[in-house]
């Protein structure tokens, strides 16, 4: 099947792409763009490790075909740190130990900072319903809910 | 994954044209969550064409008029489970919807994706059944509405045709003072439910119930209402009798299967646990608590 043209945005940047139909957005991204930061873990959209923000939502790109993202912006983790500076949820996650392996990192920030973009001060069941769709092998979660939190407080100056 | 071809229509009459050129070599997809899943471990056939709805932006719509809701096709279940509408007054429908699978799902699947699954164990599909939910579907020979009841017609399985869309779900103005929705699962979110009930009520101001809905979903190769149950709660109050009653009708109608997720026996009695809880919730609810 011929390709087709794809127009997004990606991290503030439009792209043109040629994709495979069957392309999902998680391929385009990390093999046409190649931002690998997004991972691909399961595949069938059950871990959240391929989590980006489709205008500002959370979805699951492996699930979500490229050609549907037409016109569409997309963040990807690339694009969570601000001006080289480490997000405050990034800086969060180093700094109480969210981080082990690093595979569902990038999925768990993004997923996160949607939280906090929709309510800067969550409490830790609505923490914990926000990353649901992550799923983590490593920390067993309690470093990274009390990440989230660290982030929250500084965020709103607290 | 097989090749295929892929549309993207800008309108509706081009979508239902499509469908009518490509018939049941062509799949449609909104969300997608559903169907992309299934292809990619083999559960669904990848089709020759697939038509996204991904550009009927018009479709994307939460109408309230005079008591009713109307919800357009391409509706997300976030958007579902954010109105505030929608949790004032059909509680049910915003909890079944909060309960699918994870954010990330709920900001891609739609309301009617979750309905045209057909899975009996569908959360949105037996909230709905438990509002006396009009389908509105469109084809190449016009339009037509019908009962939610008869859009199932077996485990993934429903009267939509290869050439039809499914463009609105509407919720008559009933006027509902309560409901609720009750689900259990083996975990907390990302799982297919292994038994859920739907309730919803109109109750007096004696808190006398006027009229009662009670649906069931996994207890039956489509989701179903529990008729003895809304026969038994009609015109009475609610007290612990009533709800044993009910409990027993739930689980007397439940004609569940066993699978991965539990024996046909542990749904049959969780059929009454949450038939029970969801109309003593929704009971509640009506009284104001």
């Amino acid at each position: 099947m011929a390709k087709q043209l794809l127009s997004l945005t990606v991290n503030g940047e439009r792209h043109e792409l040629a994709v495979d139909p069957r392309d999902t957005l998680l391929r385009a991204i990390r093999d046409h763009l190649g931002l690998t930061g997004t991972k691909e873990g399961c595949g069938e959209g059950e871990c959240g490790s391929c989590t980006v923000l489709l205008d500002g939502k959370p979805v699951c790109s492996c699930i979500m075909l490229a050609l549907d993202a037409q016109g569409r912006e997309v963040t990807t983790i690339e694009g969570i740190a601000e001006d080289g500076k480490l997000h405050p949820l990034q800086q969060a996650f180093v700094e109480h130990g969210a981080i082990q392996c690093g595979f569902c990192t990038p999925g768990m920030i993004v997923s996160a900072k949607a939280l906090l973009d929709e309510s800067p001060d969550p409490t830790e069941d609505e923490i914990r319903a926000a990353i649901v769709g992550n799923l983590c092998r490593c920390t067993g979660y309690t470093h990274i809910v009390n990440a989230v939190k660290a982030a929250a407080e500084a965020m709103s100056g607290r | 994954m097989k090749t295929f071809e892929y549309t993207a229509p800008d309108s509706l009459d081009e979508a239902i044209a499509l469908l009518a050129k490509h018939g049941d070599k062509a799949a449609l997809i909104a969300g997608a969550t559903d169907m992309m899943q299934r292809m990619k471990i083999g559960e669904a056939e990848v089709p020759d064409c697939i038509v996204s709805l991904s550009k009927l932006h018009d479709l994307a719509y939460i109408n309230v008029a005079d008591g009713a809701v109307a919800i357009g096709a391409l509706t997300l279940l976030s958007d579902i489970e954010r109105s505030e509408a929608i949790q004032k007054q059909y509680a049910v429908l915003a909890e079944a919807a909060a309960s699918i699978g994870s954010p990330q799902i709920r900001n891609r699947g739609t309301l009617a994706g979750n309905v045209c699954s057909a899975s009996p164990a569908a959360d949105a599909a037996v909230a709905l059944l438990a509002l006396d939910a009009r389908v509105k579907i469109a084809g190449s020979d016009g339009e037509k509405q019908i009962d939610i009841g008869d859009f199932f017609t077996g485990p993934r399985e429903s009267c939509l045709e290869a050439t039809q869309i499914v463009t609105e779900i509407a919720l008559p103005a009933k006027g509902w003072s309560g409901s609720s929705y009750q689900r259990t699962g083996l975990r907390r979110a990302m799982d297919c439910c292994v038994a859920s009930a739907a309730a919803a009520l109109i109750v007096n101001a004696d808190g006398e119930i006027s009229d009662a809905r009670v649906a069931l979903g996994a207890m039956a190769p489509t989701p179903i209402r529990v008729p003895a149950a809304e026969q038994a709660l009609t015109g009475q109050v609610v007290g612990e009798e009533l709800l044993a009653e009910v409990a027993a009708a739930a689980s007397a109608a439940a004609q569940p299967i066993s699978d991965i997720r539990g024996s046909a026996e542990y749904r049959k009695d969780l059929a009454g646990v949450l038939a029970r809880r969801a109309v003593g919730t929704a009971y509640k609810r009506s009284r104001g608590s």
